[in-house]
């Protein structure tokens, strides 16, 4: 199974991701739970993405990949231009972000939580976000 | 001369007094007894009796007391009356005075522990010359005298009769002692038994008188006769004049010559004058024991002058034997290591011209340290040189020489040819190892000048020296090797300290490494480094080529390792910066690849690069599998310019307690057995596979002991190889 | 597509929630939450019957009244979430900071 999706950089554009994802894991039989939360971590990601990296540029895009391989769900978040690796940045402690207007981070804790493996390619102005959720078989 | 003193050594030759010495003392201790009198009563106190010294005074009192005798005995021959003094009371005294004069003479010379030759001879003429000129004292105070009273007075002329005897006895006895010394040299047993027996008989001589009362009768003549011939028969002994060099033999000559001018004098005056003198009060001087001596000195003084006159014109001829055999023995002296082969030739050149008497000579050298052509020119200038050696090589036979295929059977050779100057030559080939490291030219004027005598010398002087630059250069070899390898272990050892002996980490992960090098030294390089309280750097290298150049950019590696990391880079900013310094200081087609970490873990992630180098193999124990990172990533140094930035790739990457990272070297999975299988990347990851739940260093040893046993226990991995394991922790503050 | 519709009942603030709370819209959430609170509410009650979904950013705009809401001693309840969406408040372990409930009745008797 391969899928592949190109985004725009705007936040409009996530819930068009959302039904992406929907539609693409509905193929899989997974429990309502599993696919809200692998839908929510991949958005969270993009969500970054276009928010931070792009700063909502409309003209940018980026680009998702979703391959099954045995025993393993991997989705692949391609962009081009600086690169955002959200594993340098700390894990919030949540008491913490109680009273923080940011807000930010939260998005990876989820992700992190949620995935069982995250990766973060950069070569060449190319950057990989490797989401990969194991499953077993 | 070195020679001398060992063959002297070795023929427990005596040394004597030398001339100075027996200078100072002779007439020291005539002219003035009284001083040595008095030197002896001080010395008789002393618990040891000094013998010399002992028998020295009784040789004067003896002397005297023969003196006060004979003036008694002359009173009473003078009143023709019985002065009670019976004759054999003389020759008692006689008798007795030759025996300690000839006891502290034996006893001067044995003690004499520094002479030659040559100062023997002078000993003898000096005493010679001394007793001569008292002979002509006494005569010119004769002359002076003129018909005085006192000229006729029988008690002086008596005194001065006695003073000649003593003169005349001290000079034979002297003389026949150094005699026996000369003929003693090399000595022979038989030569020792004639000496003896002359010894004995000149003995038995000196009581003749005894028995035939002054009679001359034929026991006389024929004791004379025989002394006569044993005298002669000792005095072919005559090894030494041989050793005398040319300019010695001039001297012993003049010395010779001395003695037997003196010996002659005094005979002369004993015959001519005091054989004629009748109021003696007896016969000293015509006694068979002097007569014996008188004949036995002069004979050796004569034919030591004939026979070193005789010698001069060989002398040369002898001595260059003897340089030869000097020669021979300094080039067959190994060379000492910190001596250069140059002096060896240099010598072997003296040698050889010495030895073939050339005129002019030449080394030429073709080995590998002097491409150009070593030339040492003797007595001959470069353009001769150079028109001698076309000569040289248009000839047939040197072609030939040239060409051998054997250089150990190439012997000097002779030539003949058309040069202006020069008309013979001779090449002496230096075969070193079996072959031709050079060659030195002998050059005469004279047509045919080198003959089968000097080819044989020079030949072996030739070997000899080719043999002692061999030992020297394989003695230097051997210093080289040892010196190779001890500068080898200093390598071993700095290299070592360049891995660190102790690796970063904190509470959150193990790590442990080992590395193997198949030479002394290794270019496999692994290192740690603390970015702070949470961040660690790991990196894990390995140079092209192996050995001690490896060993050189491993070090390099590290500097810039050590150097760049400080700036807190990322692994992809690392490579590309490493990649830019090593471009500038790897030796071209040599490169690096490399492997870095840099571990955070309090975001319990990994971040990482690679550059070329064998994936590192990470085993995830929530999924219990075990994987490779196979990310892309060029050699450091293969590109060396900014298109290097476009094959980096970094890659960040979470992990969890209990998950493993092996990061290693292609030894390992390069690694052959007997059936030249490769160990290879699977066998690597099944064994983490298995082993993942043991702690880093029985991981470590699992996978080393499993690559022995593919290898082969008795065989040897022949690549550098290292391995690094890193395990996190299950305890971590995150989780 | 997020709507928000807010009623009052016995003093408290019910505020209906529909549909899907991302970063593109969470910012609707939290101008109705400030809205609720300028007009003087002190009880505020969020029905997430109707909450398909929400992202971190949803998340974020709860998790930053918190504090504020201590002080003032201003109740949020949030109740009658689908068990998916409960399931996101969990991973965040939000459901041991805020206060949520299975409905509407148990919300209301704590």
């Amino acid at each position: 199974m391969k899928h592949q999706m190109k985004i725009s950089c705007q936040t409009a554009a996530l819930s068009e991701l959302r039904v992406f994802l929907k539609k693409t894991l509905g193929e899989l039989h997974l429990s309502d739970v599993d696919q809200l939360q692998l839908i929510l971590a991949v958005e969270e990601v993009c969500a970054n993405l276009i928010i931070h990296s792009h700063k909502c540029n409309a003209l940018d895009f980026i680009q998702l990949d979703i391959k099954q391989n045995p025993g393993k769900l991997i989705f692949e978040i391609t962009d081009e231009g600086k690169a955002f690796n959200m594993l340098d940045y700390e894990v919030p402690d949540l008491n913490k972000v109680k009273g923080d207007k940011r807000k930010g981070g939260l998005g990876i804790i989820l992700v992190k939580k949620i995935m069982d493996e995250i990766e973060f390619d950069s070569t060449r102005g190319t950057n990989t976000c490797r989401l990969i959720k194991w499953f077993q078989s | 001369m070195n020679f001398f003193d060992s063959e002297s050594e070795s023929l427990q030759f005596t040394l004597f007094n030398n001339y100075q010495h027996s200078l100072s003392s002779l007439p020291s201790f005539i002219s003035n007894p009284n001083e040595y009198y008095c030197g002896s009563a001080f010395m008789i106190k002393l618990p040891q009796i000094h013998i010399g010294k002992l028998s020295l005074l009784l040789a004067i009192l003896v002397w005297l007391g023969l003196l006060f005798v004979n003036l008694v005995r002359l009173v009473g021959i003078l009143n023709e009356m019985d002065s009670g003094i019976a004759i054999e009371f003389t020759w008692i005294l006689q008798i007795l005075y030759f025996i300690t004069v000839y006891s502290f003479y034996k006893y001067s010379i044995n003690k004499s522990t520094q002479s030659d030759f040559l100062n023997l001879i002078w000993r003898g003429a000096s005493t010679g010359i001394f007793a001569v000129s008292v002979y002509l004292i006494i005569g010119f105070f004769y002359t002076s005298l003129g018909e005085s009273k006192l000229a006729g007075d029988p008690f002086l002329k008596t005194f001065f009769y006695h003073v000649r005897f003593g003169l005349m006895t001290i000079f034979l006895i002297s003389s026949s002692l150094l005699w026996q010394h000369l003929i003693l040299y090399q000595k022979t047993k038989r030569v020792v038994k004639q000496w003896q027996a002359y010894e004995i008989a000149l003995l038995i001589a000196m009581f003749l008188v005894f028995f035939d009362r002054e009679a001359y009768e034929y026991s006389f003549y024929f004791g004379m006769v025989l002394l006569g011939i044993l005298a002669v028969i000792l005095s072919t002994n005559l090894k030494w004049i041989p050793y005398l060099t040319f300019k010695e033999k001039w001297k012993s000559l003049l010395f010779l010559a001395i003695i037997i001018l003196s010996i002659s004098y005094i005979l002369w005056y004993t015959i001519s004058v005091d054989m004629e003198y009748e109021y003696y009060p007896a016969n000293l001087m015509g006694n068979l024991f002097l007569i014996s001596l008188f004949w036995f000195i002069l004979v050796y003084a004569v034919l030591s002058f004939l026979v070193t006159l005789f010698n001069l014109p060989t002398s040369s001829v002898f001595e260059q034997k003897l340089t030869e055999a000097i020669n021979f023995q300094r080039l067959s002296q190994s060379i000492q290591p910190e001596e250069n082969e140059e002096q060896v030739l240099d010598i072997l050149m003296d040698s050889c011209m010495s030895a073939a008497y050339a005129d002019a000579a030449w080394l030429a050298m073709k080995s590998d340290e002097f491409p150009e052509g070593y030339f040492q020119e003797r007595f001959i200038d470069r353009k001769t040189r150079e028109e001698i050696s076309v000569l040289i090589e248009s000839q047939k036979a040197i072609q030939d020489w040239e060409s051998e295929k054997r250089p150990d059977n190439l012997s000097p050779i002779n030539l003949r040819i058309a040069h202006s100057k020069y008309e013979s030559i001779l090449l002496v080939p230096l075969v070193i190892n079996k072959s031709v490291i050079g060659k030195i030219v002998l050059c005469k004027e004279v047509r045919d000048g080198f003959n089968k005598e000097m080819l044989n010398i020079i030949s072996t002087f030739g070997r000899q020296a080719c043999i002692a630059v061999e030992n020297h250069r394989l003695l230097n070899q051997a210093i080289l090797n040892e010196r190779y390898q001890e500068e080898l272990k200093i390598a071993q050892r700095v290299q070592k300290s360049l891995l660190p002996t102790q690796l970063d980490h904190n509470e959150y992960f193990d790590i442990c490494a080992f590395s193997n090098a198949a030479d002394e030294v290794g270019g496999d390089y692994y290192d740690t480094y603390k970015l702070d309280e949470n961040r660690y750097v790991l990196i894990i290298g390995d140079v092209s080529g192996k050995g001690t150049s490896a060993a050189f950019h491993m070090s390099q590696m590290k500097g810039i390792f050590q150097s760049l990391i400080q700036l807190n880079l990322s692994p992809s900013e690392f490579m590309i910066k490493a990649n830019s310094a090593l471009s500038k200081c790897l030796e071209r087609n040599h490169f690096i690849t490399a492997s870095i970490f840099i571990i955070n873990t309090a975001k319990q992630t990994i971040c990482h690069s690679r550059a070329g180098h064998v994936p590192t193999l990470i085993h995830k124990k929530k999924l219990n599998k075990s994987e490779y990172l196979e990310i892309d990533g060029l050699g450091l140094g293969i590109l060396r310019n900014m298109q290097y930035e476009n094959h980096v790739v970094e890659r960040t990457f979470t992990y969890r307690p209990g998950d493993v990272l092996v990061l290693f070297t292609d030894g390992i999975v390069e690694a052959k057995n007997n059936k030249s299988n490769q160990f290879g990347y699977e066998r690597v990851r099944t064994l983490l596979e298995v082993y993942n739940e043991l702690n880093p260093q029985e991981i470590q040893t699992k996978i080393i002991d499993s690559l022995h046993d593919f290898v082969g226990r008795d065989r040897l991995i022949d690549d550098d190889y290292s391995i690094m394991v890193v395990k996190f922790t299950e305890h971590n503050k995150a989780s | 597509m997020l709507s928000i519709e807010t009623q009052e009942e016995n003093g408290h603030t019910i505020l209906l929630l529909k549909g899907e709370v991302d970063a593109s819209n969470s910012v609707i959430l939290d101008e109705a939450i400030t809205k609720v609170v300028v007009d003087g509410s002190n009880s505020i009650l969020v029905d997430g019957a109707g909450l398909e979904y929400i992202s971190s950013a949803g998340l974020g705009v709860f998790m930053s009244y918190l504090e504020d809401f201590q002080e003032k001693e201003i109740d949020l309840k949030i109740y009658s979430l689908s068990e998916r969406v409960y399931e996101v408040f969990k991973i965040l372990g939000l459901d041991q900071l805020m206060s949520i409930y299975p409905n509407k009745k148990t919300a209301l008797e704590s």
